[in-house]
């Protein structure tokens, strides 16, 4: 949910950028619209022709106006006709005239100095209109006229003159206010640059930024590529893992099933049927599992946390295997922490499938020799977990699952030293490689957010450390509570086992049950007559001096428990018999029953 | 055989040209040519000479008219055939003495023409006439530049055939 979150906000990020890139691509577009129109605009303000021209042209017409006076001055009085001559040179004044008052130039002129321009103008072609008709009478060769036409022409060069000026002074002013815009304009081209430029060192930034992303996710999309290719392998290998794993229970099912339908049905088919049974069992078991991966490797896994009694759970795990480690000769024992609290929340099914797997592979890897399980408090820190209602605190308990076996082998014991919080190890250990069920631990125990650790040597086999942090509820049931004492305090236990790890798991339950424990761990048979109760266990001394330790035992009415062949088959001893696995209630409940009896027996003495 | 007949056609034209092409003027002098001409006096024209050198339309706006006129005179290239001048730049001068240099390239490449005519009638003084430098400025918008316009000579009065040696 909170990836989602995530993504969801760098999807809105990237949808701001977007905005961004397509606002800065507008800004780009209008200031290059801009600079054109300002360029185009300083190209017409600085388009000199126009100006020029009307001065110019004024000028022209002051001078043909001159030309046309001394045309006229040094005329040939004596001529019959001009031939058009006069014309001519008055259509010359005349044209300066039209162009000072048509197009463009006069569009400029008549701007200058509030219409003067215009008016003057108007008046100098008033009067040169007027003076055609003393032309025609000149051309004609009558040149009386000439006096007054000179007169006329002399009178309007005042006029023109100050026509001039005012077209020189406008001028001056237009070309004035041009290069003002253009200034202005300039400036505002520069300005405009800068934030081209600006602009474009962000569309630079925004192209190598999108062309990293889209370099980035090229490489995503091709790790993706790879990965899609490597589930499509796993879900290959998955299945020929699945088929190879359920293959072995149905086909005892099948061969036990087909053994029944038989017409002669055999001698054994309790034994038969119990075997379909387990093989069920077992097929539903790997189903389950292979769910559970699942759901795991999909992050739908929730485990959910129950409050209930730690040590029959325990006990449990290691019970339903009895069968299983009694047809290999394995011993085993279990001991819970008195440490620990006896009412945990934890998801016990997950507990459990844990167990299981740490116990079937214990096995597996061992031919002969014991298997104990030790359940203890761990001295990891607990992880920082929101506390849930009734909940006072989270601590970590430990799982030491130790067999005496062969040790797994290199390629095993690699594939599982995976740690899936490390970022290049999230896979975990594959199926595959390490198998269903210890695959299944793995994932559960980093579910589970604690850590699984081992140690193994070859030939003498391997121990499993695994943390997980538990709940402890804020009350513990009223059952919790230590019952009081069936025996008196200082009542001793003789143990005598060879076996280091089976004498250290059993001194731990007598302890827990607070009983002073002797240990005898050479395996010698020898009482100090101290002990109130003598537990036989593996003793290579047995066989020659069992039979004399018992009948001392019983000479002194001192009960005798063990799990020695020997001497629980012993003819003339009366020796109760443990079952493995050893647990702490078996110990309990046997040892309170011995005790109480003695204690009887003591006071009616 | 077809650049054969082409050209014999071209040496008819231009034969006929000049037989149609009187000598010297009846009319009013509109336009006198001087300098690298096959004449050791200047060469002057009336209206009806300049009409009978084969005659060029144009139509297009100008900066000193208003709206779209319809041009129609001579080519100089024509003018200076007629004249045998091998001039390469032409000095133009206006009747009011203004004077601009004209490449002869200008009337090959970019088409300008001497006009006479103005939407078919005859361009008076008043109206810069006779004769103006018209350019095909519509059609080319490369010739709408400052140096272009400053070669648009009106009132055209004389002109002189330069020989430019490079």
């Amino acid at each position: 949910m909170r990836l989602f979150q995530k993504k969801m906000w760098l999807s809105v990020f990237k949808q701001w950028l977007l905005y961004g890139f397509i606002v800065l691509v507008i800004v780009i577009t209008l200031a290059v619209f801009s600079i054109i129109t300002h360029t185009s605009d300083s190209s017409k303000n600085n388009s000199r022709r126009v100006f020029e021209s009307a001065l110019w042209n004024a000028l022209q017409l002051q001078l043909q106006s001159y030309r046309f006076l001394n045309y006229l001055i040094e005329l040939d009085q004596t001529a019959t006709s001009l031939n058009g001559d006069a014309f001519f040179e008055y259509d010359l004044l005349m044209s300066r005239v039209d162009l000072l008052r048509e197009g463009d130039v006069a569009t400029l002129v008549r701007n200058f100095e509030s219409g003067r321009t215009t008016r003057l103008l108007n008046i100098i072609n008033g009067e040169l209109e007027l003076l055609s008709f003393q032309l025609s009478k000149i051309e004609g060769g009558d040149f009386a006229y000439l006096p007054t036409l000179v007169e006329r022409i002399k009178s309007i060069d005042t006029q023109i003159n100050e026509f001039v000026t005012l077209v020189n002074k406008g001028s001056n002013n237009y070309i004035s206010s041009q290069h003002q815009k253009l200034q202005k304009n300039l400036d505002d081209i520069q300005l405009l640059s800068i934030m081209l430029l600006a602009c474009l060192f962000c569309l630079c930034f925004f192209i190598i930024k999108g062309v990293s992303e889209l370099k980035r996710v090229v490489r995503r999309n091709n790790a993706l590529n790879v990965n899609i290719q490597a589930v499509h392998e796993d879900k290959a290998r998955t299945l020929a893992f699945v088929n190879q794993e359920t293959r072995r229970p149905i086909h005892a099912i099948l061969g036990a099933a087909s053994a029944l339908n038989n017409p002669t049905p055999p001698n054994n088919t309790a034994a038969l049927s119990k075997h379909i049974e387990e093989s069920g069992h077992q097929l539903l078991q790997i189903i389950e599992m292979l769910s559970d991966l699942s759901l795991i490797d999909a992050q739908k896994l929730t485990l959910t946390p129950t409050t209930e009694r730690l040590q029959p759970h325990i006990e449990n795990c290691l019970t339903q295997f009895d069968g299983h480690m009694a047809r290999k000769g394995l011993q085993s024992m279990v001991y819970v922490d008195p440490a620990l609290p006896p009412y945990i929340s934890v998801d016990f099914m997950r507990i459990k499938e844990i167990l299981v797997a740490l116990v079937k592979n214990a096995i597996a890897h061992t031919s002969s020799g014991s298997i104990s399980l030790q359940v203890r408090p761990s001295a990891s820190a607990a992880p920082s977990l929101p506390l849930p209602s009734g909940i006072s605190e989270i601590r970590v308990l430990q799982i030491a699952l130790r067999d005496t076996g062969q040790g797994m082998p290199d390629e095993l014991q690699q594939s599982l030293r995976a740690n899936p919080t490390l970022p290049m190890q999230k896979e975990g250990p594959l199926p595959s490689t390490v198998g269903l069920d210890l695959a299944l631990c793995h994932k559960l125990v980093y579910l589970m957010q604690g850590e699984m650790h081992f140690s193994c040597a070859p030939q003498k086999g391997c121990e499993f450390w695994v943390d997980i942090p538990f709940y402890v509820p804020e009350k513990q049931p009223e059952d919790a509570k230590q019952n009081a004492l069936m025996w008196p305090e200082n009542t001793q236990i003789l143990l005598i086992e060879t076996d280091p790890q089976l004498a250290k798991i059993i001194s731990l339950q007598l302890t827990a049950l607070q009983l002073d424990v002797i240990l005898a761990k050479d395996g010698s048979l020898q009482d100090n007559h101290n002990s109130d109760l003598i537990i036989v266990g593996n003793s290579p001394k047995f066989e020659r001096d069992g039979h004399d330790a018992l009948q001392q035992w019983k000479s002194r009415a001192c009960p005798v428990l063990s799990y020695n062949p020997q001497a629980i088959n012993h003819p003339e001893s009366s020796v109760k018999a443990l079952h493995f696995p050893l647990t702490q209630s078996q110990l309990e409940r046997l040892i309170t029953s011995l005790l109480t009896d003695l204690k009887k027996r003591s006071k009616n003495q | 055989m077809r650049l054969l007949f082409s050209f014999l056609l071209l040496i008819l034209a231009n034969n006929t040209v000049a037989a149609d092409m009187a000598d010297t003027p009846t009319g009013r002098v509109i336009l006198t040519v001087s300098g690298a001409i096959n004449t050791k006096l200047n060469a002057t024209f009336d209206l009806a000479m300049l009409d009978a050198l084969p005659q060029y339309t144009i139509t297009t706006h100008t900066p000193w008219t208003q709206g779209l006129h319809t041009y129609r005179g001579f080519s100089a290239v024509d003018l200076l055939d007629h004249l045998g001048s091998t001039g390469t730049l032409l000095q133009i001068t206006a009747l009011n003495q203004y004077m601009t240099e004209v490449p002869l390239s200008d009337f090959l490449d970019n088409g300008a023409i001497f006009a006479t005519r103005q939407d078919g009638r005859e361009i008076s003084v008043r109206n810069l006439g006779p004769i103006m430098v018209i350019y095909p400025f519509d059609e080319r918008e490369e010739l709408k530049s400052e140096r272009i316009y400053g070669r648009s000579i009106w009132q055209v009065s004389h002109i002189k055939s330069i020989v430019l040696t490079e």
